[in-house]
């Protein structure tokens, strides 16, 4: 009896791991739901018992039917979840909580109406990555503070971003220490005395370096969008978005929405190699959400 | 006509909540960073911003005191009339304060000498 169970469990994993291995929506939707895991473990919610409820719903679910790729139900229970927290705060929560209930409206979607065409999840999660790259290169362009350099220069002042620069340029961390202080004096005084001070600069030219890096983010946030949507089978348009999520990783830790563009990179990856990278970036960034050295 | 619809509900969502967003930014003070249309890293964060509380015997800001610390928060995201006049309300009963004046501030840094300040960005006299 005991050889049976356990011939069944493992012929039950055997099955489950090459599913995963041979399927490329398999892949996709496991690491989707490796990020919605980590991230709703993570997740701040007021009511106490929305999280371990629908944990548990989830589950039972999986249990009863674990094939995720025709799944919807599983799916709904998720996206429930996340519609809930997303509607109860809506001026709150973060964009990629937005992200993730598009994501999981565009799963449902095909799996409730054709499982084995995958063209419109194709196109819903390709637009998705499009939209939130143009919104954000557009979103910059219409911000004045951000145009005229200000942001990306205060962000380096006080160290917020360009962190591994304090490992290349030794006076980085003694410069942005002094500009916190400076700003947490500032910060402490009645605003109505209009008093300022006299941040200094990390490096030199430091305000060519904020306006150019500017630039560059907008320009690279707007081509990975329009490469990725419309020649998403090329490698090239992989390796700009790839660059990009990179390029953000280096200005700040933003784990929990980096590992979401991977997540949908992946599912548009037109090669195993590309592939890898995209799965080894989802679980680093993961880890580095759920040990909480990066951000959610 | 029923596969369009499926194909183009899901973008045209998108579409509408990003509108709704930026509707919200340019006349609701909204902060770029909320409300799903993706403009984080556009502008400083609007946890930055300050809410300080006037009356006729004291100034001070708000941080942790329970009961405002919550409803601070909402509205540093969001600093509309509307929402700093509610906050006044909440303040003025909390303080039993018959005139109270709400001012929100954000940081300002002058790109040409790397002077930081702040402004302000949204000022509500409220009297019951």
């Amino acid at each position: 009896m005991q050889n049976k169970s356990n011939i069944l469990s493992a012929g039950f994993f055997a099955t489950y791991r090459k599913n995963i291995l041979e399927s490329h929506l398999n892949q996709f939707l496991h690491c989707l739901l490796l990020v919605l895991l980590v991230y709703l473990i993570k997740q701040p919610v007021a009511i106490f018992w929305l999280k371990p409820t629908f944990l548990l719903a989830g589950l039972m679910v999986w249990l009863i039917k674990p094939n995720l790729t025709s799944n919807p139900l599983f799916w709904g229970v998720w996206f429930l979840y996340f519609f809930i927290t997303l509607s109860r705060n809506f001026y709150l929560v973060a964009n990629h909580h937005f992200v993730v209930c598009y994501l999981l409206a565009a799963v449902i979607l095909h799996q409730i109406t054709n499982i084995k065409n995958e063209s419109f999840l194709h196109f819903h999660v390709r637009f998705l990555l499009l939209a939130i790259l143009l919104l954000g290169a557009l979103q910059k362009l219409l911000s004045p503070i951000y145009v005229s350099g200000a942001f990306f220069q205060l962000q380096m002042d006080m160290n917020y971003f360009l962190k591994p620069l304090n490992l290349i340029i030794p006076t980085w961390q003694e410069i942005t220490n002094g500009n916190k202080d400076l700003y947490k004096t500032l910060m402490a005084t009645n605003p109505n005395e209009y008093l300022d001070v006299q941040l200094k600069y990390p490096i030199q030219n430091s305000t060519l370096l904020a306006k150019s890096l500017g630039w560059i983010a907008i320009i690279m946030e707007a081509i990975a969008g329009v490469t990725i949507f419309w020649r998403h089978q090329r490698i090239l348009s992989h390796v700009i978005f790839l660059g990009m999520i990179g390029g953000i990783f280096f200005f700040r830790l933003e784990t929990g929405f980096l590992a979401l563009l991977a997540t949908m990179g992946l599912f548009l990856s037109p090669s195993k190699k590309i592939s890898i990278v995209y799965t080894i970036i989802i679980l680093i960034f993961s880890l580095l959400m759920a040990t909480e050295i990066g951000l959610r | 006509m029923r596969g369009s619809l499926l194909k183009y509900t899901l973008p045209l969502i998108i579409i509408g909540v990003a509108a709704f967003q930026f509707y919200q930014v340019y006349y609701h003070q909204l902060s770029r960073w909320k409300g799903g249309g993706f403009g984080m890293y556009s502008e400083v964060h609007p946890l930055w911003r300050q809410v300080w509380i006037i009356s006729d015997d004291s100034t001070f800001q708000v941080k942790k005191q329970p009961k405002l610390y919550a409803a601070a928060y909402r509205l540093k995201m969001k600093p509309d009339y509307k929402n700093t006049h509610a906050f006044a309300v909440i303040a003025a009963n909390q303080f039993h304060k018959d005139n109270i004046t709400i001012q929100v501030w954000e940081p300002h840094l002058d790109i040409t000498t790397n002077r930081l300040s702040r402004k302000q960005i949204q000022e509500v006299k409220y009297a019951k």
